[in-house]
């Protein structure tokens, strides 16, 4: 049974992906993708289903994972029977590097250093931290410990005579550590450490296989490597917050947006499966909801003007077919459950009339930001830009389609940022002191997979070199 | 120095040393780092030390019933740690309201504290005590 309510999310998220690409999702780099985001979408869907049998019924127990079971028996036969029958596999338009073999060393570095990584994770969250940090057992497992152990009184968890810190953070990870709790009828601390370090390891391997397929598979490795040297990104994760698993979400959701821009022949299903992801996010954490609505008005109503009315229509429909049912499962916690927002609420927006002529505000604010973005993980956004001046960008078209829009909405991300620091009700300084850090985590990934998205591929340009030879 | 590079990568730009030489050093380092933190210094977060030390008092209190709480620790952390590993008892840092059980964690002396209208219902000799009112 320990296996089984462990491995259940990861069997229903990868056969909603084999359902939906059955001629892709099994091959090669593919198969990395279809296993870290079925991960993800499984935690995701099975902490709704767990949460709602909570509301419902009781709390989870014998009859919620043979409930589980027969779903996830339906979707595998489902995803085998889509399998077989598209026997044929048509290869999507290929990447422009593709056809350049892979680095071998590249390749050994790449391997050592996520040994080194999944050490390094074991090793502090299993020993030294076990229950997390302050956050843990404050905010996430706190929670997660009150609708485990409240009995009938669970709803306590999101009490006001609680008095615990952000009580309104939605459910992905504090649902995923009380549904496999539940199930398994104790909280041992190996349930978080686990959900903390599937999604924190799948950013990294959803980066590598993400690029490996747009961009060839050097430059994914590249890219997972510099993920390695951001050792601030594993110290979090063992923290046993939400920031890494929202890290996940917004990364995942940005590569099957631009998975989309590439291979419009799988349109439709990449944006019902970005639904998915982009509502994981928002169910992660706050951050998530002001990514999906960034999502919804960059990638669909910004497009107005450049498609056809019924064509956005056509493609928001699938998408929001993806995000449909946890959607709904948020708007449900958030009516139902949840207190108002400590940042964002009516007594913090109507101060906003006095900060808006507050010129020092605006500056402290943006000085802060600017500041711990350069220092952040000792400075490394130095090393990165210098990758990127150096390497430069990749010119062809392959490499630009959609890119503007990824950026934009990275950079509108950094301006609700900005926005929620802006109108704090908490000393500025202490906030941005003790938040800022897990905030640049939340869009570390996709930053990284932006960069190594448009610059060039480590290998020479052996064509341009051998023309140089010759003449 | 770009054809000795070439010489030993050969098919790769240099600036990926840029990023491959840096992370070989920090994920390698990081590692014998947390390794030593682990195995040699022993380092621990106090949670796990919340979990025994209370480990006997959770099982005396009722479930779901509100729990005042005086420590002679720093408040901020210690109350959130005790809040944590006392689920499901509801606890009230401080002497007012006052409830019917009293949980006491006095770490820096050894004697026992005296709190008006409790009785020391059980002393579990590792700082914590469980107070009941008296009436």
């Amino acid at each position: 049974m320990d296996l089984l309510v462990i491995i259940l999310p990861f069997l229903i998220g990868s056969a909603i992906i084999v359902a939906l690409f059955p001629e892709y999702s099994l091959s090669g780099v593919r198969l990395i993708l279809t296993g870290c985001l079925g991960a993800g979408i499984g935690l995701g869907i099975t902490s709704c289903i767990a949460f709602l049998w909570l509301v419902l019924f009781t709390p989870p127990g014998g009859y919620y994972l043979i409930a589980e079971l027969c779903l996830s028996i339906f979707l595998v036969l489902f995803a085998i029977y889509r399998y077989v029958k598209n026997t044929i596999e048509i290869e999507p338009a290929s990447s422009h590097e593709s056809n350049i073999g892979t680095i071998g060393w590249l390749k050994s570095t790449f391997l050592i250093l996520m040994i080194a990584f999944v050490a390094s994770f074991i090793l502090i969250a299993y020993f030294e931290r076990p229950h997390g940090a302050h956050d843990a057992w404050a905010i996430w497992n706190y929670r997660a410990r009150w609708l485990l152990r409240g009995g009938s009184q669970w709803t306590y968890a999101f009490s006001y005579m609680n008095a615990a810190d952000s009580p309104d953070y939605p459910l992905l990870v504090t649902g995923s550590v009380f549904r496999m709790w539940s199930v398994l009828g104790t909280d041992h601390v190996a349930i978080p450490i686990m959900v903390a370090g599937v999604l924190a390891a799948g950013s990294i391997l959803i980066l590598f296989s993400s690029l490996a397929i747009l961009r060839g598979e050097n430059q994914g490795y590249l890219a997972a490597i510099f993920m390695f040297i951001t050792s601030r990104y594993v110290n979090i994760a063992t923290y046993q917050y939400g920031d890494p698993p929202l890290a996940f979400f917004i990364l995942s959701t940005i590569v099957l947006f631009s998975l989309k821009d590439h291979y419009p022949n799988l349109s439709f299903r990449l944006l019902f499966l970005a639904g998915l992801t982009a509502s994981c996010a928002a169910w992660t954490k706050n951050e998530g909801v002001l990514f999906l609505v960034l999502v919804i008005l960059i990638r669909f109503i910004g497009e107005i003007r450049r498609n056809n009315w019924f064509g956005i229509l056509k493609q928001f429909f699938y998408f929001s077919l993806g995000m449909s049912f946890i959607l709904s499962s948020l708007i449900y916690f958030k009516i139902s459950f949840a207190m108002a927002n400590d940042l964002v609420n009516k007594t913090n927006l109507k101060k906003l009339g006095v900060y808006l002529f507050d010129i020092d505000r605006y500056l402290d604010v943006l000085f802060g930001i600017t500041k711990k973005v350069f220092s952040f993980n000792d400075h490394i956004i130095i090393l990165l830009i210098a990758y990127f001046l150096i390497s430069g960008v990749d010119r062809s078209s392959f490499v630009k389609k959609g890119i503007a829009s990824h950026v934009l909405l990275m950079l509108l991300m950094l301006g609700g940022y900005f926005f929620s620091y802006f109108i704090t009700p908490w000393n500025l300084e202490w906030h941005m002191k003790a938040s800022l850090a897990r905030l640049i985590v939340q869009l570390w990934p996709t930053w990284i997979f932006l960069v190594f998205y448009c610059v060039k591929g480590p290998e020479k340009n052996l064509i341009g070199e051998h023309e140089k030879i010759s003449s | 120095m770009e054809s000795r590079i070439n010489k030993f990568f050969p098919g790769m730009r240099w600036p990926v040393l840029l990023i491959v030489i840096p992370a070989l050093l920090i994920g390698i380092y990081s590692l014998l780092n947390n390794l030593s933190e682990v195995v040699i210094e022993k380092k621990r977060s106090d949670v796990a030390e919340y979990e025994n030390r209370f480990a006997s008092v959770r099982k005396d209190l009722p479930a779901n019933a509100y729990v005042n709480y005086v420590t002679d620790q720093e408040y901020a952390p210690d109350f959130i740690r005790v809040r944590y590993v006392l689920i499901p008892a509801r606890m009230v840092y401080g002497l007012s309201p006052r409830h019917e059980y009293l949980v006491v964690q006095y770490l820096n002396s050894a004697k026992i504290p005296n709190f008006e209208g409790y009785t020391l219902k059980k002393n579990f000799k590792n700082g914590v005590m469980l107070f009941q009112r008296s009436r």
